[in-house]
């Protein structure tokens, strides 16, 4: 019981996981994206289609082919949602808010539309969704560590790659360090010779890129294949949570992550509770989230402050 | 020294920049040698630091040409400055807190990676033995790997980072850890890792705008170590600064600039204070502002020892005292920044007072003493004390871009009566008179501010403050920016003020104006009085000097308004 | 004389007056570009022709008579959630949480319905819900603002958090009323009916008054003033001795209020129940886009929520006759959106092509091609922006720092272009905030 929930928790916690860390390099960037539920739209879409793309017939298929295609296609979805994103905020520098939420709706929608056409259409995604939900490892073992550990689809281990890196490249290499010093002071970071615009434009697309796979993974592994709108931008606004949570720290976004899974499988799993009480049980991670960012305002750290220019477009003129 | 120490590393030829109708700098030649320390100096406003931008690749000149090492040069971008190795350091740091010292020393460097370079040397490497065979072919496809890794630059071995750029730090004798972030550093810290940063960018000239204005005297003397140690190190230093003492002290060479334009350059162990302080301010100006005598003078405002400090948690201001009497015009002498702004706001309740006392005696009780410093900035501004500041940035404070000029009037008065709604009748009359009065250039009262002219928009902020009748008037660089018409405005009602009993407060850059029009001159030389003169007696460069001096012992001919400081 | 300056192609310059004339020229244009953007989506995913979209587009608007009520309704709904968050955001305080103050409103009123409703008379049910509406949505507006004003917390974040507790809130509320239910609760006791045999006309009534109020109160009042100073510069405000925090505080209790009714209506008078998802259903946060296009004025505010609705209402009957599905209309209103936000920034920008001409040549068949598609008005307003560009286009400035700059033009071109323009450069100034002058300091 223990394992199944850590295992589903852990599982649950990779869409969040994805979208935190996808968020985190826009962020960092000094771009508050709202549109990560979108963008997640964009990217189930995406992955479903280069999933099935890779599927065929379901004659002759590698799984390697098949999560690689998804995987693609929904860095691309997601890219070109992110790369929209991009060019309102950082060359039209509109609000960053007003477009995030622009894009969160019209995600939504084209997500709303492409179920009901598929869903017309007679396509479904459970075959292919298999290949998805298998372990990487193939068959494991029934202890609480194989099931735990090794039990997961590819697209788990994915994200928390991708998760440590994320981390590596932004705490440890230059890369990160001028990717940081563009979200905190892009007048400064333009003065040392730093490509402002540039590195503003491949986080925000990249960053979409990764939330892009979350939404993927989330219908072709944790709903096997089954499409229902309006769940994953729900999702989308928890890993936008998540990343505060972590401290704009994709490390530890990782941990965080699977507390959020649980958190938000665990009315699922708990007997003897009435439907009211699960649903106080759902407030946890937004309560805990708005917890955090109180206190790290309280206490006024400047390693935990959000990026100080987030949210702020940068115009070079006005220097 | 160095051999060529006679040979030009900068030569600067023709350099002419305008910003609009103003012009900057016009027909500069300036040259910079080798190993040798140059001051810029000049009065604010001087065109220095537009001049040596040029040279950092912040502006571009209109005219004119810029030779480094004899060569033409394009200096387009700081990052072309850095290609001719030349560094500055501004005034406003670019530092990023959040990160350590080291971080913001090495941000933005790029690592070039050759890949023919990389090539040429594993063929080289090669010695055609099986093993050395083995070993290329392992190198080649490690190639692609090590670019990647030369891309995202990787620096977790930040130790051996450190280490490089503590080398740099002990050759010049910098005193300072590397691995503490940048928040926490004091003001000369960061200034500190600023030359580093344009060190290890390897600037062999490097450009200090105004870097001893915010330092302390012990600071300075640690700073003039460093600097004479990148001079014996061959590196070519730029200074500007405005300050004689420091000029006689550090350089080798004096560039003097007035009004945009390159009046001498001297060699400094050629020359004195006295001849540095006549090319500085030039031949006297006629003025003919006019002034009376001041009548039934009483004591309006007087303040004893204050000190205070700025936003840096510096001391801005230290142990001020002097008397505002109405009825006259009390300037206020000295180089920018040493604490007039700080001065200014203490009396207005805007900046904490650390100690002393601020008096006021309200005409309107029978000059009945009222003590200032319990006072909240609203409440003081109701006893009729009013502050015109100039800030720098002239929208800043005071007025608001966006609004338009009768909201902008009404700013000091909305709040009057206890009306939800705001009266904008009397407000609209108040500005349309101002317009009128003062002769604002402006479609209509309804255009928003920012879109006036800084002289117009200086009208206006002097304007309201006039207009609500005030028994002490400060004002702080009224006339920065305006033209000769603008200014006379300016000062006529400054003296208009003065006539009707008000006590004014004039704080301003041009000693020609401060002597013509104030009755006595306070001057402050790094947040302390350096003397309290009488305007009608005193002489320009007298006053130059008290700019300069730091007093050793307080020489207060305030109260009396008699003679003048001793030197 | 062999200046070689590389600056980037495209050069953008804030305007410092926007021609009213063109500014509504581009806004039209924008308009009209994005019905034909959406017929064209449509047409695509439907399959049918143009004129299906046209007709059904239209007759979802004005259709009907309980049509046109419907389209002036909903615009009353997302125009009074608008207003609510328009002085936060004219004092700079992004509050994204529209959406969880109007539904922590609704659940006020709910609250008092389940507990009142049939058992007192409908007349006390309706005050004390509304009473209790304008409690809960001041409490959930006022948080943010308690911690915006005490530790800085950011207030983007924390409103966003906050949302989403409203919901599970609510929900919770209706498990607890309903455990066994669908997840949302009907009232048929103690709610605001028809009036004059018209179920529409209050809210719609409600709304324009204090439509009109808000646009009093911004502009005319200290309150409206004193809280445009503080989003315009809190250097200034606290110059003239404004308190910040207190005006943070009241502006936010306003907002709430505004929340509290919006949610009270939306149970109350519109679907006389609730639901966590439906009975908001994402107007807090289209409020807060629609706050933004309409300038934060109130004028403005109610036409940009009038379009907004125009284009769903048009969306949902074309998407329910061409079998589109619900989602439609969200694609439609998105695409929509798009095209209207990326116009304000042709309005507060001059783009200015420096060494224009080889780009224009390079890009002469795109312009071609647009300029026949473009209905006339936009014509005449990009001949105006390309005659300005022209003139100003060879400024030297102090930003070529940029790393991606192209340098493709040849010196002697770059002359020319620099020649050219001198003359003529003093002209469009006063138009344009050109670079930035900067003055030693």
């Amino acid at each position: 019981m223990v394992v199944t929930l850590i295992k589903e928790a852990i599982r649950v916690g990779m869409v969040f996981l994805y979208g935190s860390t996808g968020e985190t390099i826009i962020e960092k960037s000094g771009h508050l994206n709202l549109g990560i539920p979108g963008i997640m739209c964009f990217g189930a879409i995406g992955g479903c289609m280069g999933a099935n793309l890779a599927y065929g017939d379901g004659t002759n298929v590698s799984a390697f082919g098949v999560i690689l295609s998804a995987i693609i296609f929904a860095m691309l979805f997601g890219g070109m949602m992110g790369l929209l994103y991009g060019f309102f905020t950082i060359s039209l520098r509109c609000n960053q808010n007003v477009t995030g939420l622009v894009i969160t709706t019209f995600g939504a929608g084209v997500l709303g539309f492409w179920s009901t056409s598929i869903g017309k259409d007679g396509i479904t995604f459970f075959k292919v969704s298999l290949l998805f939900t298998e372990s990487m490892f193939g068959e494991v073992g029934n202890d609480w560590f194989s099931q735990i550990f090794l039990s997961h689809g590819t697209l788990v281990y994915v994200a928390i790659i991708i998760a440590v890196i994320a981390a590596v490249v932004l705490r440890r290499t230059r890369t990160g360090l001028s990717l940081t010093a563009v979200g905190e002071n892009p007048g400064a970071a333009d003065a040392a010779g730093i490509n402002v615009k540039k590195y503003k434009y491949v986080s925000c697309v990249l960053g979409a890129a990764i939330a892009g796979i979350g939404g993927a993974f989330y219908y072709l592994d944790c709903t096997r294949g089954s499409i229902e709108p309006g769940v994953i931008d729900a999702m989308g606004w928890l890993a936008v949570a998540l990343v505060i949570f972590s401290l704009w720290r994709p490390g530890i976004g990782i941990l965080g992550s699977i507390v959020f899974g649980f958190l938000y499988i665990l009315p699922s799993y708990t007997t003897g509770l009435g439907f009211a009480e699960k649903e106080i049980m759902k407030i946890i991670p937004y309560a805990v989230t708005a917890f955090v960012l109180i206190v790290i305002s309280f206490f006024n750290k400047k390693e935990t402050q959000p990026p100080t220019s987030l949210g702020v477009n940068y115009f070079r003129e006005e220097r | 020294m160095s051999e060529k120490t006679n040979e030009n590393i900068i030569k600067m030829v023709g350099i002419t920049k305008t910003f609009g109708t103003v012009i900057a700098n016009k027909d500069v030649d300036l040259e910079i040698k080798h190993g040798e320390i140059l001051s810029v100096l000049g009065e604010n406003g001087s065109g220095k630091t537009t001049l040596m931008n040029m040279l950092a690749g912040i502006y571009y000149p209109d005219k004119g040409e810029i030779y480094v090492d004899g060569a033409e040069a394009q200096i387009k971008s700081p990052m072309d400055a850095y290609k001719y190795k030349i560094g500055m350091v501004h005034q406003h740091f670019k530092l990023i807190n959040l990160f350590t010292a080291c971080d913001n020393i090495i941000l933005g460097e790029k690592l070039k990676f050759d890949s023919d370079k990389e090539k040429e040397k594993i063929k080289n490497e090669n010695d055609g033995t099986a093993k050395g065979k083995f070993l290329a072919v392992l190198k080649y496809t490690g190639l692609p790997f090590k670019k990647f890794g030369k891309y995202l630059q990787f620096n977790w071995l930040r130790k051996k980072r450190i280490n490089s750029l503590q080398e740099i730090v002990d050759k010049f004798g910098f005193k300072i850890d590397l691995s503490r972030k940048v928040y926490d550093l004091s003001v000369s810290e960061k200034q500190t890792v600023e030359i580093i940063k344009a060190l290890y960018r390897g600037a062999n000239i490097l450009i200090l705008d105004e870097p001893t204005a915010v330092l302390t005297p012990q600071e300075i003397k640690k700073l003039f170590d460093v600097v004479r140690n990148m001079k014996e190190h061959g590196k070519s230093i730029v200074i500007i600064t405005h300050k004689l003492n420091e000029v006689m002290e550090i350089s080798d060479r004096v560039a003097i600039l007035r009004k945009g334009e390159h009046i001498a350059t001297v060699k400094t162990s050629e020359t004195t204070e006295q001849e540095l302080t006549e090319l500085m301010v030039g031949e006297k100006v006629e003025l003919n502002i006019n002034r009376s005598e001041p009548v039934n003078s009483v004591n309006r405002l007087s303040v004893k020892e204050l000190t205070c400090r700025n936003r840096e948690g510096l001391y801005a201001v230290k142990n001020v005292s002097f008397t505002a009497k109405s009825g006259e015009i009390l300037g206020i002498a000295g180089i920018s920044g040493s604490g007039q702004r700080e001065l200014l706001e203490s009396i207005a309740g805007l900046t904490k007072i650390e100690s002393g006392d601020i008096v006021y005696y309200d005409p309107k009780e029978n000059d009945k003493p009222t003590d200032l410093k319990q006072k909240n900035p609203t409440q003081i501004r109701e006893l009729g004390v009013r502050l015109s500041f100039v800030p720098e940035d002239r929208l800043g404070m005071g007025l608001v871009g966006n609004m338009d000029l009768t909201d902008n009037v009404m700013l000091r008065s909305y709040s009057k009566g206890h009306s939800l709604f705001l009266d904008r009748k009397s407000p609209k009359n108040l500005a349309e008179h101002i317009v009128e009065d003062l002769s604002v250039s402006t479609p209509s009262v309804k255009t928003p501010v920012r879109r006036l002219s800084g002289g117009n928009v200086q009208k206006i902020l002097v304007g309201r403050e006039i207009s609500s009748s005030p028994t002490v008037l400060m004002a702080a660089y009224p006339v920065r920016g305006l033209d000769i018409n603008s200014s006379y405005t300016i000062f006529n009602l400054l003296n208009q003020q003065k006539e009707k009993g008000v006590a004014v407060i004039y704080v301003g850059e041009d000693l020609d104006v401060l002597i013509e029009l104030s009755d006595r001159i306070l001057v402050l030389c790094g947040g302390e009085v350096s003397g309290i003169v009488d305007a009608r007696k005193i002489k320009k460069d007298e006053i130059g000097i008290l700019m300069t001096t730091v007093p050793q012992e307080k020489v207060m001919y305030g109260e009396e308004a008699e003679g003048r400081t001793d030197e | 004389m062999n200046k070689k300056t590389h600056e980037p192609i495209i050069h953008l310059v804030k305007r410092v007056e926007v021609n009213q004339k063109q500014a509504w020229g581009i806004r039209i244009g924008a308009f009209l570009l994005s019905i034909l953007v959406c017929a064209i989506v449509s047409t695509i995913l439907s399959g049918r022709s143009m004129g299906f979209f046209f007709t059904n587009f239209f007759k979802g608007i004005f259709g009907t008579e309980r049509r046109i009520w419907n389209l002036l309704h909903e615009t009353a709904i997302i125009l009074l959630i608008a207003l609510a968050v328009t002085p936060c955001f004219k004092m700079k305080f992004w509050n994204i949480g529209g959406e969880g103050q109007v539904l922590m409103g609704a659940l006020g009123c709910a609250v008092i319905i389940s507990q009142m409703g049939g058992e007192y008379s409908d007349a006390a049910t309706i005050i004390t819900s509304l009473v209790l509406s304008i409690a809960f949505g001041i409490v959930w507006a006022v948080i943010p603002a308690l911690f915006k004003a005490k530790w800085n917390t950011n207030e983007t974040l924390l409103t966003l958090m906050m949302n989403y507790i409203a919901v599970c809130i609510v929900n919770y509320f209706i498990k607890k009323v309903d455990p066994m239910g669908t997840g949302g609760l009907t009232f048929s006791e103690g709610v605001i009916g028809e009036i004059g045999g018209n179920e529409f006309i209050l809210k719609i009534i409600v709304v324009i008054i204090i439509t009109a109020i808000m646009g009093v109160y911004l502009k005319y009042t200290k309150h409206g003033y004193e809280l445009t100073v503080v989003g315009e510069s809190e250097n200034t405000a606290r110059y003239i001795g404004i308190n910040t925090k207190k005006v943070i505080i009241r502006t936010l209790i306003l907002c709430g209020v505004l929340c509290g009714i919006a949610g009270f209506l939306l149970v109350s008078a519109t679907n006389h129940g609730i639901g966590s998802s439906s009975t908001v259903g994402g107007r807090g946060f289209t409020g807060v886009m629609i706050s933004w296009l309409g300038h934060f004025n109130p004028l403005g505010i109610a036409l940009a929520s009038f379009i907004y609705v125009f284009f769903s209402r048009g969306a949902v009957q074309v998407g329910n006759l061409g079998r589109l599905g619900s989602s439609f209309p969200d694609i439609i209103c998105g695409i929509f959106l798009f095209i209207i936000i990326a116009s304000e920034f042709f309005i507060n920008y001059q783009v200015k092509f420096r060494n224009g001409e080889k780009i224009r040549e390079f890009f002469m068949p795109v312009i071609k091609v647009f300029e026949k598609m473009k209905p006339n008005k936009e014509k005449s307003v990009k001949k105006d922006n390309k005659e300005q560009t022209e003139v100003e286009a060879a400024e030297i400035t102090d930003e070529n720092t940029d790393g991606n700059k192209k340098e493709t033009v040849t010196e002697n071109e770059e002359k020319e272009e620099r020649e050219n323009g001198e003359g003529i450069t003093a002209i469009p100034s006063e138009e344009s905030e050109t670079e930035t002058i900067k003055v030693e300091k």
